[in-house]
């Protein structure tokens, strides 16, 4: 029976095999061509082979070698914080920043563990009044303010 | 006034205060124009194409007496900025200021573009034409294109030569093709990297841009065998076309101010005038020269048969270039 | 009488330059840089963007000097989010941010943040001298560099990377690669074949840098600081005296300073990577040189000094190929090419021998934009260091506002905040799996230049890979290569070995 000794180290493992397989995976179909006149595909494919390679030895080792155990992942912070960017991301064009600006802050605010609700709503309203100021008045950038485009 | 962003700033607080007090409705029963023009340009500021798309907008403010506004909407080669012009509303407050021969390259350059160049925009104005540009290190020994032509059909495909733009591609090809050198091609991301390689003797000839072509050959590091314009042009008249040097081609560059497919006649009528204006003047024939092009004064109607026409040539080039659609 | 030129030249520099209206221009230039550059989400390169239409409605040398201004306030600016907050705005903060941030981290912000800007005056002091002195022939030098030269230089800058992690090197040297694979996602430049864009067009020149930096440094950081179990505090000094470096401290970085200084005027007229490989040239020999090398990634004062001067001398010097032959050597330099086009003139030679007080009192500017950065900066220092006093679960959504602004600001594509959602899982992943992000994000910005010399190279000398050793320049860049790597994988191969005996005795 094998035993993972360092399960940090393995995990990494993982991450560059995979990385690795999607890249040949999806740059499968590109021509390889040859050293003379190297094809688009050539370079990808020695690279995701490179990652392999540096990924299976890694993972060997981690079968030997005692390391670091993995810290928990924790969805929460991350989530939220993505939600809240997609958010942002995603409203701005439809209806403008001021208003996707406050429902980003209003989001993320809650990947915190001291999150309070009318803290929130006033650095909401102060950080995207802010940001227009800077951006929009002061720079004169052209981003979608009240209404999308 | 120094500060123009403060100008801007100003000015967009003033038409959004008089867009709150008419409120939404009013704005389109005004004549046009009634706010800031938008030009897009498909490249970063500070860019080649910047710089003219930045000039015109100057005189076209000038002409016109209302705020024009460049926005610059850099990648994919101008196909990011193309689709935003194309997805624009058709009110002739966004106007495209870019090269028409790179809208027309579309289809030959894409598999699946986000949209159908020959029903997506139409020319306003055309602005200027200009050529591509054969190139030698100054250092080497051929004078004229027959000089080049001879020298490389000996070296065969020991040959090689420098290309950064699809246009260049193209007419590095149609150079072979016509006549019957093989040299090899090399490929760079801008016509600049290459100067490196040419000056080391590694590259025997190039294919560049005229900008950067009349900026080598004013630094006295290289010189200009031909242009691949079917006529001389006003700009350098003393530089010898392909085809009068027996190499049949006549590729061109032209700018133009484009707009969505249906822009509203009236304003797109106004934008006519004042380009047309801003073409004429004295000035801009002197900073077109300099980036060695002429002034290019058609009708809409002329332009959009031309962005026609130039869309199938393209499908032809492409097939000599061996341009695979992506 | 050479020197006498020199000292010639640059007082007609000065006269034309150091009017009382000219060094207004620097000062606000200067001050909204930083101001721009200092946000979280704008690095250098779009604070510049966005501040450079300001500068068309002045004459050519004032726009010049506030331009010169405007460029060195934003890199700065740069500098100080990365040491702050962990959230490097272009490629050469990536190395400040690792000793930076974590000297923050232990209350030394403000003497980061001071030895940042002390060591980057310095440099530009010295990178100056340099253009005056040596431009045209360094411009010369610069010309020598082909393709397979420019193949050996990333060779060696990606060996160097490999330093940049402080765990294991097997590690780094995949992050490495992947970061390559990641660089060559975009539009193939020799076939025009796009490559992992997955039918997006916003991807098709590429992976953007920002939203790449903005995932994996700041998001991460943001996602750490609130896994903890208590919230964050920096410790934060109040006493004013503190902001300041100890004499203790100088002489840390007196050294890696100057060193960083010579390495950066070098490599920063190179065109392509030169300025990016000079921070971190400068970091791994800082590294290599020190006596306890594994205090570097814990907040060690040279991993700070040396990298800053290095980048500044090279921001300095990298105006050597613009100036003198019209080609801009980065992507700031095209800016500032345009901005010179703008102005009506042709960047090159000629400018020198046609319009010296305009040559010259650009250089001059350099100078006075430098000083008017320290002016400037070093009571703002204070400032910044407040910020950190800041309750966590204030700033941490300020933060997350900006970033996302700036990369849409920076190109109107909501996408680009889907990419960085997607980079910042990943760079999650990596740290609970004990990867380091910055030697990838440094194999992500030499891999396509890489490649793209490679293939040419290649493609000149019809497949022959001997091209890389005959050329003298490139068989010396693989030469110090090799001997690099060695330096780098000996001690942890012996460590390794170590390790291994341990476990069976």
């Amino acid at each position: 029976m094998v035993r993972i000794k360092s399960p940090q180290d393995f995990g990494a493992a993982l991450v560059f095999i995979l990385f690795g397989l999607g890249g040949i995976y999806f740059g499968y179909d590109l021509r390889w061509g040859s050293a003379a006149r190297m094809g688009p595909g050539y370079f990808p494919l020695v690279l995701s082979g490179c990652i392999i390679a540096i990924g299976v030895v890694i993972g060997a080792r981690a079968l030997i070698f005692d390391g670091p155990s993995v810290e928990r992942f924790q969805i929460r912070p991350l989530g939220l914080l993505i939600i809240a960017s997609l958010i942002f991301g995603y409203l701005i064009e439809e209806i403008g920043l001021a208003i996707s600006g406050v429902l980003m802050i209003l989001v993320a605010t809650y990947a915190g563990r001291e999150a309070r609700l009318k803290e929130a709503v006033i650095l909401a309203l102060a950080l995207t009044a802010f940001s227009i100021i800077v951006f929009v008045w002061a720079l004169g950038q052209s981003l979608p303010v009240w209404t999308g485009r | 006034m120094k500060f123009s962003f403060l100008k801007r700033t100003l000015g967009a607080a003033l038409l959004g205060a008089s867009a709150l007090i008419g409120g939404q409705g009013s704005a389109q029963a005004q004549a046009y124009p009634n706010q800031d023009i938008r030009f897009v340009c498909a490249f970063p500021p500070g860019s080649g194409a910047d710089v003219i798309v930045r000039y015109m907008a100057n005189a076209v403010q000038k002409i016109s007496g209302h705020t024009i506004v460049v926005e610059n909407k850099p990648g994919a080669a101008g196909l990011i900025a193309t689709e935003y012009v194309v997805r624009a509303k058709p009110d002739g407050y966004t106007i495209f200021v870019h090269a028409g021969s790179a809208v027309s390259n579309i289809p030959a350059l894409y598999a699946k573009p986000p949209f159908d160049a020959r029903k997506a925009l139409e020319v306003a104005a055309t602005i200027n034409r200009q050529p591509f540009m054969i190139l030698v290190d100054a250092k080497s020994p051929y004078k004229t294109l027959a000089e080049l032509t001879d020298a490389m059909k000996k070296k065969g495909d020991k040959a090689s030569y420098a290309t950064a733009a699809t246009t260049g591609k193209v007419m590095g090809e149609i150079y072979k093709a016509r006549t019957g050198i093989t040299a090899v091609e090399v490929e760079y991301k801008t016509a600049p990297d290459s100067i490196n390689d040419m000056l080391s003797g590694r590259l025997d000839y190039a294919s560049h841009d005229p900008v950067f072509a009349l900026a080598q050959e004013r630094e006295g590091r290289m010189r200009i065998l031909g242009v691949s314009t079917a006529e001389r042009l006003a700009a350098n008249p003393d530089m010898k076309t392909m085809k009068e040097q027996g190499v049949d081609m006549d590729l061109t560059g032209w700018w133009a101010a484009m707009v969505p497919i249906g822009t509203d006649k009236a304003a797109k009528a106004k934008i006519t005038e004042w380009f047309q204006k801003a073409v004429a003047m004295p000035e801009t024939k002197e900073f077109l020269n300099k980036f060695g092009g002429d002034q290019l004064q058609e009708s809409p109607e002329e332009a959009d048969k031309r962005l026609l026409k130039d869309i199938d040539l393209w499908i032809e080039y492409a097939k000599i270039a061996k341009i695979v659609p992506q | 009488m050479m020197d006498l030129h020199i000292l010639d030249n640059l007082a007609t520099g000065f006269v034309a330059a150091a009017s009382l209206q000219n060094i207004g221009f620097a000062l606000i230039g200067c001050l909204l840089g930083t101001l721009i550059g200092v946000l979280p989400g704008i690095g250098p390169i779009p604070a510049i963007a966005m501040l450079l239409p300001i500068t068309f409605g002045l004459d050519p040398l004032s726009s010049l000097i506030m331009l010169a201004g405007i460029y060195y306030g934003a890199a700065y600016g740069g500098s100080t989010t990365s040491i702050l907050v962990n959230i490097p705005g272009e490629a050469s903060s990536i190395v400040t941010a690792i000793d930076g941030h974590q000297m923050a981290k232990q209350g030394k912000a403000g003497l980061a943040l001071s030895v940042s800007a002390l060591g980057s005056f310095f440099a530009g002091c010295v990178g100056t001298v340099f253009v005056a002195a040596f431009g045209p022939p360094l411009a010369t030098l610069a010309q020598e560099f082909n393709s397979p030269d420019y193949f050996a230089l990333m060779v060696l800058g990606l060996a160097m990377a490999v330093m940049l992690a402080h765990g294991s090197v097997l590690k780094a040297v995949g992050m490495v690669f992947i970061g390559l694979l990641l660089g060559l996602a975009g539009t193939d430049v020799n076939s025009g074949t796009q490559r992992y864009t997955f039918g997006i067009t916003f991807l098709f020149d590429g992976i953007d840098f920002l939203p790449l930096v903005i995932g994996l440094f700041g998001i991460v950081e943001i996602v750490r600081n609130l896994e903890m179990k208590e919230a964050p505090r920096m410790t934060v000094v109040a006493r004013f005296r503190d902001l300041w470096p100890r004499l203790a401290d100088l002489k840390d970085a007196v050294k890696p300073a100057l060193r960083g200084t010579f390495l950066g005027s070098l490599l920063g007229i190179l065109p392509g990577g030169g300025a990016v490989l000079a921070s971190f040239a400068s970091y791994t020999m800082e590294k290599k040189l020190a006596k306890d090398p594994s205090r570097f990634g814990k907040g060690a004062i040279e991993g700070v000094a040396g990298p800053e001067s290095a980048n500044n001398a090279a921001a300095q010097t990298s105006f050597i190929p613009l100036l003198t032959l019209g080609l801009p050597s980065n992507p700031v330099m095209a800016l500032m090419m345009g901005a010179l086009m703008i102005q009506g003139l042709q960047p090159g030679a000629a400018i020198m021998t046609k319009q010296p007080d305009l040559f010259w009192g650009l250089v001059a500017s350099m100078w006075i934009g430098n000083l008017m950065l320290v002016v400037l900066n070093l009571p703002l220092i204070g400032i910044w260091v407040k910020l950190l006093s800041v309750p966590y679960r204030l700033l941490f959504p300020a933060i997350l506002l900006f970033c996302v602004v700036g990369i849409y600001a920076t190109n109107s594509s909501p996408g680009q905040i889907g990419l960085m959602a997607v980079f910042s899982v990943f760079g999650y992943i990596l740290v609970k799996f004990g990867c380091e992000p910055a030697p990838m994000v440094l194999g992500f910005i030499l891999g396509p230049l890489m490649e793209e010399n490679l293939r040419r190279s290649l493609v000149l000398s019809r497949g022959d890979p001997i091209i890389f050793l005959e050329r003298p320049i490139s068989a010396t860049l693989l030469v110090i290569t090799v001997i690099v790597f060695g330096l780098i994988v000996l001690p942890a191969f012996r460590r390794g070995r170590e390790q291994a005996f341990q476990e069976e005795g």
